[in-house]
């Protein structure tokens, strides 16, 4: 199991980033649902399995194919290869990417920190029982809101979507 | 077993790829994408604190997260379709208005 932990998040790793600098969208796409997969599989390995079926449902079932549908709407003209790394010569990029590599070792650092504590995955599978006795118990207020959030977000699509 | 902070070093490293997309693409389809992989790691980060504190709120806040993200995605792609629609291309540096 552990071996198989490390090789699933290798190969995330690895389609996230080839996701982020591919030139054909519709590849980038297909990497990044890749990526979504394995982290539902790790999710699977953690025990969260309600957690596990949500991520492959909306993520990679809904929002993924609302992506390749808006996709197939336009018609694009792949970007010339390499396109990328030209533009990151400009002198604006630089202070932006410095940032970001000190934000990642500066998280990392604080994560070095938890060596001493020996903390571990833990064994526990929490089922759908569990989390549905929270969520219409103590977080109720929680099922309305999103029910306004999603209303929200389908009035502001259709105002947006409609030709003036 | 497995330690606990292998899976938040892939947490980390996913939402630096995102917010590395945000600044390196200039297509607009791609800002999307970046602020999808950040959103998959936030909601990895809380699926291991639920799973770390055997407690189901990390789980709440998960559903919490996934459809704050459907609802932003929906919004976003109907921006791009508007975007599309004005001028003909997905570069973000075509609304710059400020220009000239």
């Amino acid at each position: 199991m552990k071996l198989f932990f490390y090789f699933v998040c290798i190969i995330s790793m690895i389609t996230s980033i080839v996701a982020i600098i591919h030139s054909n969208p519709m590849h980038s796409l297909l990497y990044l649902i890749i990526t979504i997969i394995g982290i539902s599989i790790i999710f699977f390995i953690l025990g969260a399995e309600f957690a596990g079926a949500l991520e492959v449902i909306i993520y990679a079932g809904a929002i993924m194919i609302l992506f390749v549908f808006v996709l197939m709407l336009l018609n694009l003209n792949i970007e010339k290869k390499y396109q990328i790394i030209k533009s990151l010569n400009s002198l604006l990029f630089i202070a932006p990417i410095i940032l970001i590599v000190l934000l990642f070792f500066l998280l990392m650092y604080s994560l070095f920190d938890l060596n001493n504590y020996n903390l571990y995955v833990n064994n526990i599978v929490i089922d759908s029982k569990k989390i549905g006795i929270k969520l219409f118990g103590p977080y109720l207020i929680v099922v309305e809101l999103v029910s306004v959030l999603l209303l929200n977000s389908l009035i502001l699509a259709f105002h947006l979507g409609k030709k003036s | 077993m497995i330690p606990l902070q292998h899976i938040l070093i892939l947490a980390i490293f996913l939402f630096i790829i995102g917010l590395t997309t945000l600044i390196i693409r200039k297509n607009f389809l791609f800002t999307l994408i970046g602020l999808e992989i950040t959103m998959i790691s936030v909601s990895l980060s809380f699926i291991i604190a639920g799973n770390h504190w055997e407690q189901a709120d990390g789980h709440i806040m998960f559903i919490i997260t996934i459809s704050s993200a459907a609802s932003e995605i929906g919004i976003g792609l109907s921006l791009l379709l508007k975007l599309y629609r004005h001028y003909n291309t997905l570069n973000i540096d075509s609304i710059h208005e400020m220009k000239e």
